[in-house]
C-alpha cells in the first residue's frame, strides 16, 4: 500500500491540496497542518484534488472533515470536484445536519458544596422517597384489608412459591451450618469450666432469638430483595409499569403487594425452620463431645420457651417488611437502561442488610428493655 | 448443489437449504439465496414471518437447524471460531432499539470498535468518531449517555457504531421503522453512499416499500403461511415479472399512487 500524502500548492486566490495514495485506516494518514502551505490573505477556495489516491476509507473523510472545520474557521469555501465523486456525496450527508451545541453547564459547584449540601439533600430526598413509598404501601394494605384490593391471587401464590420452597435448600445448608457454629464457638469456651451441657443453651437462644431470623433475612435480603429490584427494574426498562400506571391500575397493589404479602407470609415460617435446623446442627457437633441426644434434647426444651421463638418471630417478620421495602422500591425507583438494574439491585441488597441489622440492634434494646 | 442458481457472478453471500426452528416450531424453511457484492439486498415479508430470525441465524446467534450460509465462499458454521470472529470484525450489524451499552457515551459507543480492532491514536479516533456521527446527523451529542437519548437517536447510534470501521457488510435490522419519512430517507441515502464509496454491501431487514423500490437491489421475500421463500431477486423486476402473485402484489402497492388506497381484505377501492 501507497503512503497517503498531499502536496499544497498555493496561489494568489486559492490552495490546491494534491492528494495521493492510499488513505485506508491501517496506514497512517496525515493530519492538515497550515504549516505545509501558506494561505495568502485573498485565499477564497481551498480545492481538494485526486492526485492519485489509491484505495480509501473514512479516513480519507476525516481528513475532508478537518479541511472543513478549517475553511470554516477561515470562512474559505471548500471544494472537492475533484475527488472521487462518493467523498462529495458522503461530505453532504455529514454536514446536512447542524451539529448540537449542548447547553454549557454550570459547574462551579466545589467539594463542599457536594459534600455538605448535595449530599444533605440527598438524604432529604432518599428520606422523603422512603417515606412515602411506606406510606403508600400502607395504604395499600389498607384496601387489602378492606377487601378492595386488586392484587392477583395467582402471583401471590407464585411468589410464595418463589421464596419458600425454591428458598428451602439454602436455608438448610446456612442454618444448619449457623448451629454449628455457634456450638463450636460455646463448646471451646464451656468446656474449660466442664459445662458442654450449656451448649445446648446458647445454641438454642442464639438460634430463637438471634441468628434464626438474621439469617433467613440475609439470605432472602440476597435472594429474594434482590430479584424484586432486578424484576420491577427490568419491567421499567421495558416500559411494563408505564402500561400499568396507564392502564390505571396502582404498581403498589398490582406488583409491590403480592410480593410483600408473600415474604411476610413465608418468612416467619422459614424463621421457625431455621431455628430447629439450627438447633439440629448445634447436637451434631455437640453430642461428639460427652452430651448424649437425650441430654442435648432435654437441656434445649429447659432452656427456652414459647417468648423466645416469639421474639425471633416478631423480629422475623419485620425484617420481611424491610427487605421487601428494599427490593421492591429499588426496582420502582430504577432508571430506564440496563446498567440501572444492575445499580437498583445492588442498592436493594445492601439497604435491606443495613435495615436489617439496624432493625435487629433496635428489638435487642427493645426486648432487654421489656425485660423478655 | 441448488435449484436456484444465481447468474449473476461473484455473490458475497450464499444461503443454501437454510431451515429455521424455535424448538420444533418452524420459522422458514429451506431458503436459498445469493447475495452480490455491492447489492442492497432486502428481506422482506409480513410481521413474524421470521426475518429478524433469519438475519440473527445468518451472523451466527442463533444456530440454523440446516442448511449452510457462505460468507465469500466461506462456510460460518463449518468454520473454527477464530475464522468466525474474523468474518464477524468485518461486519457491521445494527439492531431494531440499537442495543447501544448503556454504561458509556455515545462517542465511547462508536469508538469501541475502533479501539479494540485499530492502532489509532486517541485524537484520530475522536475525528474519527465525530465524522460517523455526523454521517448519521448526531454531530454534537457525543457526551450523552443511551438514556438521555430518544429511541430514532438510538438508531442511528447503533448505525454509527456499526460503520465505524468500514464494515464489508453491513446487516440492519428495521433500520427505518422508527424514524421520521425524512430521516428515514436520509438512512436510505446513506446506505447507498457507504455502498458506493466503500463497496459495501448491505442486507436490510425491512418492510418499507419506499425504500425497497428506491434502493433495493436485489431481495428476497418470505411467506409466513409456506414458510419458505416466495421469490428472489431485483425487486424493480419482480414488481413485474415475479413468478408469485403474491410478491408482485405486495410490490405494487408500493409504486401505487399516495392518494390511492387499496384495502386488501374486501378488496374496495377509494381513489379521492
Amino acid at each position: 500500500m501507497a503512503e497517503p500524502s498531499y502536496i499544497a500548492k498555493t496561489e494568489q486566490h486559492s490552495i490546491e491540496l494534491h492528494l495521493k495514495g492510499d488513505w485506508c485506516i491501517e496506514q497512517q494518514t496525515p493530519d492538515l497542518l497550515e504549516k505545509y502551505f501558506k494561505k495568502s490573505d485573498h485565499c477564497s477556495h481551498l480545492y481538494l484534488i485526486n492526485a492519485s489516491i489509491g484505495q480509501w476509507d473514512s479516513m480519507l473523510m476525516v481528513f475532508v472533515m478537518q479541511c472543513v472545520f478549517w475553511c470554516k474557521r477561515h470562512a474559505i469555501n471548500l471544494d472537492v470536484q475533484q475527488m472521487p465523486p462518493a467523498v462529495g456525496k458522503l461530505l453532504a450527508i455529514a454536514t446536512a445536519v447542524v451539529p448540537y451545541q449542548p447547553p454549557s453547564v454550570d459547574s462551579s459547584a466545589g467539594v463542599s458544596t457536594w459534600l455538605g449540601e448535595n449530599s444533605i439533600r440527598k438524604f432529604f430526598s432518599e428520606l422523603k422517597k422512603f417515606l412515602i413509598f411506606i406510606g403508600s404501601l400502607c395504604n395499600t394494605f389498607v384496601k387489602l384489608f378492606g377487601g378492595k384490593s386488586s392484587a392477583r391471587k395467582v402471583d401471590i401464590l407464585y411468589f410464595i412459591e418463589q421464596v419458600g420452597p425454591r428458598g428451602l435448600g439454602i436455608i438448610t445448608l446456612v442454618s444448619v451450618l449457623v448451629g454449628m457454629i455457634l456450638a463450636y464457638l460455646g463448646s471451646v469456651q464451656l468446656r474449660q469450666l466442664g459445662a458442654q451441657i450449656y451448649v445446648a443453651n446458647l445454641v438454642s437462644i442464639g438460634m430463637t432469638r438471634e441468628m434464626g431470623p438474621l439469617m433467613t433475612g440475609v439470605i432472602l435480603a440476597g435472594r429474594t430483595g434482590a430479584a424484586y429490584a432486578a424484576q420491577l427494574g427490568t419491567m421499567q426498562v421495558n416500559e411494563e409499569i408505564d402500561a400499568i400506571k396507564t392502564m390505571a391500575m396502582s404498581t403498589m397493589e398490582f406488583l409491590v403487594l403480592p410480593r410483600m404479602l408473600a415474604l411476610v407470609m413465608i418468612m416467619p415460617l422459614l424463621c421457625i425452620y431455621s431455628d430447629i435446623l439450627g438447633m439440629i446442627g448445634g447436637a451434631i457437633i455437640t453430642t461428639g463431645m460427652d452430651v448424649s441426644w437425650t441430654q442435648y434434647i432435654l437441656q434445649t426444651q429447659h432452656s427456652i420457651d414459647l417468648v423466645d421463638f416469639i421474639c425471633g418471630i416478631v423480629k422475623s417478620l419485620f425484617f420481611a417488611l424491610l427487605i421487601g421495602i428494599a427490593g421492591c422500591q429499588a426496582g420502582l425507583q430504577c432508571g430506564r437502561d440496563s446498567t440501572a438494574v444492575g445499580s437498583a439491585t445492588t442498592s436493594a441488597v445492601v439497604r435491606a442488610i443495613v435495615y436489617l441489622v439496624i432493625a435487629d440492634a433496635a428489638f435487642n434494646i427493645l426486648y432487654d428493655k421489656m425485660g423478655i | 448443489m441448488s435449484n436456484i442458481v444465481s447468474n449473476k457472478i461473484d455473490p458475497s453471500v450464499q444461503v443454501r437449504h437454510f431451515t429455521m426452528a424455535y424448538g420444533t416450531h418452524v420459522i422458514q424453511q429451506n431458503l436459498n439465496f445469493d447475495v452480490n457484492r455491492g447489492d442492497i439486498f432486502f428481506v422482506v415479508g409480513g410481521s413474524g414471518c421470521g426475518k429478524t430470525t433469519l438475519l440473527k441465524n445468518m451472523v451466527g446467534l442463533i444456530k440454523p437447524v440446516a442448511g449452510e450460509v457462505f460468507y465469500n465462499g466461506i462456510s460460518f458454521y463449518r468454520s473454527d471460531n477464530v475464522t468466525q470472529s474474523n468474518l464477524l470484525k468485518k461486519w457491521g450489524i445494527t439492531y431494531q432499539s440499537g442495543a447501544l451499552f448503556s454504561s458509556m457515551t455515545l462517542a465511547e459507543n462508536v469508538a469501541l470498535p475502533i479501539q479494540q480492532y485499530t492502532d489509532l491514536t486517541g485524537k484520530r479516533i475522536a475525528e474519527l468518531v465525530d465524522y460517523k456521527l455526523s454521517l448519521v446527523g448526531l454531530s454534537g451529542y457525543q457526551a450523552f449517555y443511551p438514556a438521555e437519548m430518544s429511541g430514532g437517536m438510538h438508531k442511528r447510534a447503533g448505525l454509527a457504531r456499526a460503520i465505524a470501521l468500514d464494515p464489508e457488510l453491513l446487516f440492519f435490522d428495521e433500520p427505518s421503522a422508527g424514524l421520521d419519512p425524512i430521516s428515514s430517507q436520509l438512512l436510505d441515502e446513506l446506505i447507498v453512499q457507504i455502498c458506493e464509496a466503500l463497496g459495501a454491501t448491505v442486507i436490510i431487514v425491512s418492510h418499507e416499500l419506499p425504500s425497497i423500490l428506491s434502493i433495493g437491489t436485489n431481495a428476497v421475500f418470505l411467506d409466513a403461511e409456506t414458510k419458505t421463500m416466495l421469490d428472489t431477486g431485483d425487486p424493480k423486476r419482480l414488481l413485474a415479472y415475479s413468478k408469485s402473485d403474491k410478491v408482485r402484489r405486495f410490490l405494487s402497492r408500493g409504486s401505487k399512487n399516495n392518494n390511492e388506497i387499496k384495502m386488501d381484505a374486501n378488496n374496495v377501492r377509494v381513489t379521492e
